[in-house]
């Protein structure tokens, strides 16, 4: 380009201008960049503190002590009921392994539903967070219980990797499944005599029937908001390819999170069509070379087969007197980190039955596999692995039948189941798709 | 550091000189740096807001999940006040077959009455209301959003009753000042049944009504809901994000 020359005067002018305000810019962009860094940090911090409680969760279901215990910091703390405060890592280990022989174990139920997580991330790598626990626990032919407690836990950020750093679950009731809430509600625990803990309890509160509310570690939300405080400094003037690079950097992990929000929600849907027959609905979240195999009826490979396998339970849309309920909850999820698929562990509590029988509740949990296609994700492979199906009067403490639904003859799977297991009373472990997210010990 | 008003001033001052730059890049850039030319620097800050944006949308949906959530945890501790306060001054609550009523003091009114006028759960009462399985759909404007969700109940008094209950809501809610509050409540009772006997063996111990016959609702129930053994789809806020499977047509994939 040949400007004239007082043009070009100008334009020297003004780009001599023009070096002190690109600075400007530069350092103003790099400072709403490196907040934009902390705050899809504290978003990835969220998903796994979630994550971590929920895995803990897996674990102590099937009492596997060792990988529970390596969740937690090293000075950890540990306190569950009125049983007393456990400081050290290797003193919760210790602690756990009294509750039983290490590994899943026939003839035990020890189910801890992880819900309704309220959590907290600091930026300094601390986090809160209160749950909702829900527990059904069975030992063969000797008890079975209902129980409720909140979790009000501790979280550190230690070398990238988050740890439990305080554990508290407070008891809120507790009762013999033959009798229920109405009839019976047992104390909270004490501190074992042959095992005393290292410090007394850190409250003195008692269960349901007495009343009392767990301290929340939040204000209220609205009229006292949680803004968490994010203060970023950026001393010198980077290069716009610098920022370029970490803008691509931050989109590759935003549209992580997305990712994994997509897929939550994917998987809460399904359990909302399932809850009510919505089989059309159901066979559509699926990709069309997916597979469902629920329970060990087989693998059913592909839209129209899997549409097919849904008329196993029940006529579509209609559900006059029967409740199908299976709720969704405790998700585990890995995104590749392609953003083109994911992977899923999470747990169904069901209620299940029609008018005038008495009805069933099912435990269960799913590994399941996500696709994304055109940017739209979907589900690849659903697999269903259930705990148990017990009557809502019966309970656990007799229960014999322990194989799962097979294969029906005339509505066959177009495979043959690929994982062979028992219900409880049995023992079985369904394998995990993660590693330890503390040690990376095997699955 | 630099406020929007000034930013826009020297993206501008920016973008005048970029047209500038081809010619004068040889001289100016003598010095040796990088400097990235106007279109350069405007490109980023397009990337930026998309970034900011998207985390944005990120952090509401959790937020409105905090919020949903720590309702469920007032709700069991009969914490009324705390309750009202989640809601905006205009919102609107309806409970299973009770009828809607409208606006904050009608709100907490109702709570209250829920719980027999007291604030707070009488020795013996038991009131968990799990709540479990959120979609949450936020607009395009990020202002309002819809949820659906479920809960899962155990309540009763000690020597008295048992119940199991469950449904799902279908709530709306909108960010007023930065913060998310909710503007409609809508909760679908599926069951309330004693605990002996539970669904199979009894229909629904209220038939969803619960305070509205000693105090009327501002507007009668929204719709047909029934009760148990009764049954109803409560109607989805969201469409299937896949798309519904055409038995009869071949399926598409990704169009969403």
């Amino acid at each position: 380009m040949n400007y004239p020359k007082p043009l070009l005067l100008i334009c020297l002018l003004l780009t001599s201008l023009n070096a002190g305000a690109q600075d400007g810019v530069l350092l103003s962009l790099a400072k709403d960049i490196a907040q934009a860094e902390m705050e899809i940090q504290l978003l990835e911090d969220e998903n796994e503190v979630e994550n971590l409680q929920r895995i803990f969760g897996f674990y102590i279901d099937k009492h596997q002590w060792t990988q529970a215990a390596d969740l937690f910091t090293d000075d950890a703390t540990l306190e569950i009921g009125g049983s007393g405060v456990y400081v050290g890592k290797a003193r919760i280990l210790e602690y756990f392994k009294r509750m039983g022989a290490e590994g899943p174990q026939e003839g035990i139920l020890n189910d801890h539903m992880q819900l309704q997580p309220v959590v907290h991330v600091s930026p300094d790598g601390t986090a809160k967070g209160r749950w909702h626990h829900f527990s059904q626990q069975a030992e063969l032919r000797v008890s079975h219980f209902w129980g409720t407690g909140i979790y009000e836990n501790e979280y550190l950020r230690e070398d990238g990797v988050w740890k439990i750093s305080k554990l508290h679950l407070y008891s809120t009731m507790r009762t013999p499944v033959d009798d229920g809430w109405h009839v019976t509600a047992l104390p909270r625990s004490q501190p074992i005599e042959e095992f005393p803990p290292d410090r007394p309890a850190s409250v003195d509160y008692e269960n349901y029937p007495s009343v009392y509310v767990v301290p929340f570690h939040y204000e209220h939300p609205v009229t006292s908001p949680f803004v968490p405080n994010i203060a970023v400094e950026v001393l010198s003037v980077p290069t716009a390819e610098t920022l370029a690079v970490q803008l691509e950097e931050l989109d590759h992990r935003l549209s992580r999170l997305e990712d994994a929000n997509d897929i939550e929600r994917l998987q809460t849907i399904y359990g909302y069509y399932l809850a009510r027959n919505q089989w059309d609905e159901l066979t559509g979240i699926f990709a069309s070379d997916g597979t469902i195999e629920i329970a060990m009826r087989g693998v059913y490979r592909g839209a129209a087969s899997i549409r097919r396998n849904l008329n196993l339970y029940g006529v579509q849309d209609e559900l006059p007197g029967e409740l199908h309920n299976h709720m969704q909850y405790q998700p585990v999820i890995h995104v590749a980190d392609d953003g083109l698929s994911a992977n899923l562990r999470s747990r169904a509590f069901s209620m299940m039955g029609s008018f005038g029988n008495q009805g069933r509740f099912m435990g269960g949990t799913y590994e399941n596999i996500f696709v994304k296609r055109n940017g739209q994700w979907m589900m690849f492979k659903d697999q269903q692995i259930n705990t148990y199906f017990a009557g809502t009067d019966d309970g656990w403490i007799n229960l014999t039948r322990s194989s799962p639904p097979g294969i029906t003859q005339s509505n066959p799977p177009d495979e043959p189941p690929t994982m062979e297991f028992e219900m409880y009373p049995k023992a079985f472990l369904p394998p995990y798709h993660y590693a330890n997210p503390v040690t990376e010990e095997p699955k | 550091m630099y406020t929007p008003k000034i930013f826009a001033g020297l993206m501008s001052l920016l973008l005048l000189i970029s047209a500038c730059s081809e010619e004068v890049s040889s001289t100016v850039s003598s010095a040796g740096e990088m400097d990235a030319d106007g279109s350069d620097l405007v490109l980023l800050q397009e990337r930026l807001n998309d970034l900011q944006e998207r985390a944005q949308r990120l952090r509401d949906t959790k937020e409105i999940k905090r919020l949903q959530r720590a309702y469920g945890y007032y709700l069991d501790e009969a914490m009324w006040d705390d309750l009202t306060e989640l809601f905006t001054d205009n919102a609107t609550v309806e409970y299973a077959r009770d009828g809607l009523y409208r606006g904050k003091e009608r709100i907490r009114e109702y709570l209250y009455r829920l719980g027999d006028n007291r604030s707070g759960l009488a020795t013996g009462q038991l009131n968990e209301h799990f709540q479990l399985m959120p979609v949450i759909t936020l607009s395009d404007d990020g202002m309002s959003a819809q949820g659906r969700w479920r809960a899962l109940i155990l309540t009763g008094q000690y020597q008295e009753s048992a119940l199991w209950g469950e449904g799902p809501y279908e709530n709306e809610y909108v960010k007023q000042d930065g913060v998310w509050k909710i503007s409609k409540l809508r909760w679908y009772q599926t069951i309330l049944v004693p605990y002996n006997g539970a669904w199979g063996l009894n229909e629904d111990v209220n038939q969803g009504i619960y305070v509205s016959p000693d105090f009327p609702p501002d507007e009668p129930q929204t719709d047909n809901f029934g009760s148990w053994p009764e049954t109803f789809l409560p109607p989805f806020h969201f469409d299937n994000p896949v798309g519904r499977y055409m038995p009869s047509e071949s399926t598409t994939e990704g169009e969403g």
